[in-house]
């Protein structure tokens, strides 16, 4: 029987920020399962669903377009994987588009370069005092911060990580700012560290992706 | 008014598992709370994670949240990191459908399927900002009921829970909704002595106990017209029909998948065992309703494992034939199934291959004591031949691993009795080692027995912690240096508050809420199961941890559970404990009737069951079927004796 790679864009809405990356993925299996969607399994003692998710969103985060790669053990047309899956979902997950995709091809995983986020974060900061911050973080040659990785403290270089930052919306109490970071395996990094590289780390601020990139996008 | 969002929005990314406190699940219910009229809580006092494995509560939702103008929500106990912030943020303990506060509810459902849980449910009230004290809580607040296992003997905790619902909640869950709706605007008196009127509800305020001077109890009064002397637990005559919409966790838990009860009850009468006892009659659920389920459960939650749920398992009489129509239907499907109890002597080479999707987990038995000795005192009467036979047939079939459950501890045991578990697990090993070397694995789990109430061995005594601690020694010592025995035990402490609690007084109240108020929670979880704060609470109370757990009972002491009646007669109980001193064995009561009190506390209703719906014979008096269709005979026991009391009277 012929398989086929169908590549679905959907939303991680509030409901759902809490939820991690491996539970999300599960949660996505058991969707599908109920849509009677034909999924592939993997061969072997423990058959895994053929599912991929393009990016861990961070637990506390929304995602309004992640990404998504599901090897079907049957074709569907991706018209009819919409309409089968919709009413399958719970409650903060939702997809918006599906297309099918060359079986053999990069994963998701290794073709994705960058992210796009939108934070809200409270703050009375003035805007030209931030503009003033931003500007002097994109003109900085070097950007040391630390970060835990493997429950081991290291220095990193923001300042390649980070390709764009701007101050999208301005109001009394808060400020909208966008981001567009690298992501995936050569090289990643969450806004926070953009957040605490403006002196903003312990505002309560709202994060959601907003856009994937990937090689294969016109970048 | 629901809780602020803001401030869980701050809590939750500082806590483990957040999505344990979001809700949102996929099944799960949030009606309009405006427009709804009677609003029910129902309570796990653990986490999330244990909580939502429970089969009861999940049957009580699906039941209330089908009725139109009732809603039902759930609520967990916050893991103490979660609880530390809730408590600094000022959040109350919240619902998870809709996050309204404990306190909003109409009626709050506490689930008490064990002892260790009862601290943690007064800490659910408190969080929920009640008062811990039934009495300290009028009209104003939510009445606070509970059910589940521990419920069978409800005094250790009358202090803090307004009723009890003994037996199965499924009929009577409604009956207490529509009273509370009649009731709702009453006194809390008012309100309680109406619930005290539906059959299988007691209320522990209209109940006295006295005692004697040597501190055992005279007796249990019942102080209103509401209360009966007698409380008989309900059941369902036939199998309910089965939750097919389960609430699909986003987090793991504790059994990630849909739970199918294929059988309530055992006919195996081992003496031990509380289930056993508490769950008669025996009903099954017919194999075409079943497959049906399970056809439905993987459409409606897309789970990829159903537990078929029995007391023994492989005691359904077409288990054969069921796991072969599953596994052929979903071969394709990756839909595992698993069998939570299996029974040495009825388990067959096509079951074991059947359930060749578990081999990662492996088989598992609980032969309970590993002398025929043993075994015919406790009533387990399979033999050591049978046990290294089926293990055989198991290693044979591509499984390495099998586990063996072991209890010590019980009735009339000698050393020489727990050596002899070390021996059996190393000849269960050496049957692997033919098949699979020294791949081959057996797991040994060794419990204490604690004894427990409504059970042939109620009379017992817990073994004291030194001779616990000794007998343990006899094992370690006993599996040393054998290499594919991996051996597990209880820790004794923990048995010691098991057994205390469990056939508590309700003196023993005391004890809970001083252990709670010293920072006892989570007692099931030994790393936060704190001995020596239970020790200073009994003694606080003036109570002797030892006399309730290690004192042997008197054939004629008054139990604090004698006016709780779940149908089994105490004079059969305690036949059946001489019985086992003598050794003496009983068969499967499916083969002959041992009249254990069942059919007299049922007969009305067995006589309006179909022949087969019970393993208990049918009632063949026709004139029993008669009052039973005319509504005198609900089946329960004091109504039985009123309404033949009435008839005798006419006459």
């Amino acid at each position: 029987m012929s398989q086929q790679r169908l590549r679905a864009t959907f939303v991680k809405g509030p409901q759902l920020k809490y939820i991690s990356h491996l539970d999300l993925a599960l949660a996505w299996e058991r969707a599908l399962r109920r849509a009677g969607v034909p999924l592939a399994y993997s061969q072997g003692h423990n058959p895994q669903a053929r599912l991929q998710l393009a990016s861990g969103l961070p637990v506390g985060y929304t995602g309004a377009a992640e990404v998504m790669d599901i090897i079907l053990s049957q074709p569907m047309p991706p018209g009819e994987f919409m309409a089968r899956v919709r009413p399958a979902l719970p409650e903060g997950l939702s997809v918006t588009d599906a297309e099918e995709v060359p079986l053999k091809g990069p994963s998701l995983q290794s073709a994705l370069r960058e992210a796009v986020y939108m934070t809200r974060v409270e703050t009375s900061l003035q805007a030209d005092e931030l503009t003033q911050r931003i500007a002097n973080l994109l003109a900085a040659d070097q950007l040391v911060q630390q970060r835990t990785r493997k429950q081991r403290l290291e220095n990193f270089d923001l300042r390649p990580l980070m390709k764009d930052v701007w101050l999208e919306a301005h109001g009394e109490h808060h400020i909208q700012l966008g981001m567009r970071l690298c992501a995936g395996q050569q090289g990643n990094v969450r806004p926070d560290a953009v957040l605490a590289a403006l002196g903003l780390a312990d505002a309560y601020v709202q994060v959601e992706r907003i856009r994937l990139m990937f090689e294969f996008d016109s970048l | 008014m629901r809780i602020d969002e803001r401030v869980l929005d701050r809590i939750l990314p500082t806590v483990r598992k957040p999505g344990r406190y979001t809700g949102g699940e996929y099944n799960s219910v949030a009606k309009d709370w405006d427009t709804i009229t009677v609003k029910v809580g129902l309570a796990f006092p653990d986490v999330y994670d244990l909580g939502m494995s429970n089969l009861g509560l999940a049957i009580l939702y699906d039941i209330l949240n089908q009725e139109k103008d009732v809603l039902a929500e759930r609520l967990y106990a916050p893991w103490p990191d979660m609880e530390a912030a809730m408590r600094q943020a000022g959040l109350p303990l919240y619902s998870l459908e809709t996050h309204r506060p404990l306190c909003d509810f109409d009626l709050i459902g506490i689930s008490l399927p064990y002892e260790q849980l009862y601290t943690n449910a007064l800490n659910l009230l408190d969080l929920g900002g009640m008062p811990v004290l039934s009495q300290e809580r009028d009209e104003g607040y939510p009445l606070v009921m509970a059910g589940g296992n521990a419920a069978l003997n409800p005094e250790p905790m009358a202090d803090f829970i307004d009723f009890f619902v003994i037996g199965e909640g499924e009929q009577v869950i409604l009956e207490i909704v529509e009273a509370f709706r009649e009731v709702r605007d009453a006194e809390r008196e008012a309100q309680l002595r109406r619930m005290a009127s539906i059959p299988g509800i007691y209320v522990p305020r209209f109940y006295a106990p006295s005692y004697f001077e040597d501190g055992t109890l005279a007796k249990i009064e019942p102080l209103v017209d509401e209360a009966d002397s007698h409380v008989v637990k309900r059941i369902t005559p036939v199998m309910p029909p089965p939750v097919t919409k389960f609430i699909v966790p986003f987090v793991d838990v504790v059994f990630n998948r849909a739970s199918l009860e294929i059988q309530r009850g055992c006919t195996r009468g081992c003496r031990f065992c509380q289930a056993g006892m508490i769950f008669r009659p025996v009903r099954e659920r017919s194999m075409e309703e079943i497959i049906q389920t399970v056809d439905a459960i993987v459409r409606q939650t897309g789970y990829e494992e159903i537990g078929l749920l029995s007391l023994s398992s492989t005691d359904y009489t077409k288990i054969g034939p069921l796991v072969k129509a599953l596994s052929e239907k979903y071969q394709d499907r990756s839909l595992s199934l698993s069998l939570p109890s299996s029974r040495v002597e009825s388990v067959t080479v096509d079951l074991v291959d059947m359930l060749a999707h578990g081999r990662k987990t492996g088989f598992t038995f609980a032969p309970e004591a590993a002398t025929d000795r043993m075994r015919d005192v406790i009533n387990k009467s399979i033999s050591t031949q049978e046990l290294l036979e089926v293990a055989d047939m198991v290693y044979s079939r591509n499984w390495r691993l099998i586990k063996l459950y072991f209890m010590i501890g019980q009735p009339t045991e000698t050393d020489q009795d727990v050596r002899e578990i070390g021996q059996l697990a190393r000849q269960v090993l050496e049957v692997g080692r033919r098949h699979h070397g020294r791949k081959a694995q057996v797991r040994v789990g060794v419990s204490t027995f604690v004894p427990k109430p409504h059970t042939p061995f109620q009379w017992a005594a817990l073994d004291d912690l030194d001779t616990i601690r000794r007998k343990q020694a006899i094992l370690k010592e006993e599996l040393r240096q054998a290499k594919g025995i991996i051996y597990n035990w209880n820790e004794p402490a923990e048995s010691l508050l098991e057994a205390s609690l469990g056939r508590g007084d309700r003196r023993v109240g005391q004890a809970i809420l001083r252990a709670w108020q010293k920072g006892c929670k989570f007692d099931a979880w030994h790393e936060h199961f704190r001995p020596d704060l239970w020790r200073q609470a009994f003694q606080e109370a003036g109570l002797d941890q030892a006399w309730y757990a290690n004192r042997p009972r008197l054939a004629d002491e008054v139990f604090p559970w004698d006016h709780i009646d779940a149908g089994v007669q105490k004079r059969w109980l305690l036949m059946d404990w001489y019985a086992a001193q003598r050794g003496e064995t009983k068969i499967d009561c499916r083969e002959h009737c041992f009249n254990c009190g069942i059919l007299t506390a049922f007969k009305g209703l067995r006589a309006l069951t179909p022949p087969n719906a019970w393993e208990c014979p049918p009632i063949r008096n026709p004139r029993w079927k008669e009052l039973a269709e005319q509504g005198k005979v609900v089946g329960l026991t004091p109504v039985v004796r009123k309404v033949m009391a009435e008839a005798k009277s006419q006459a």
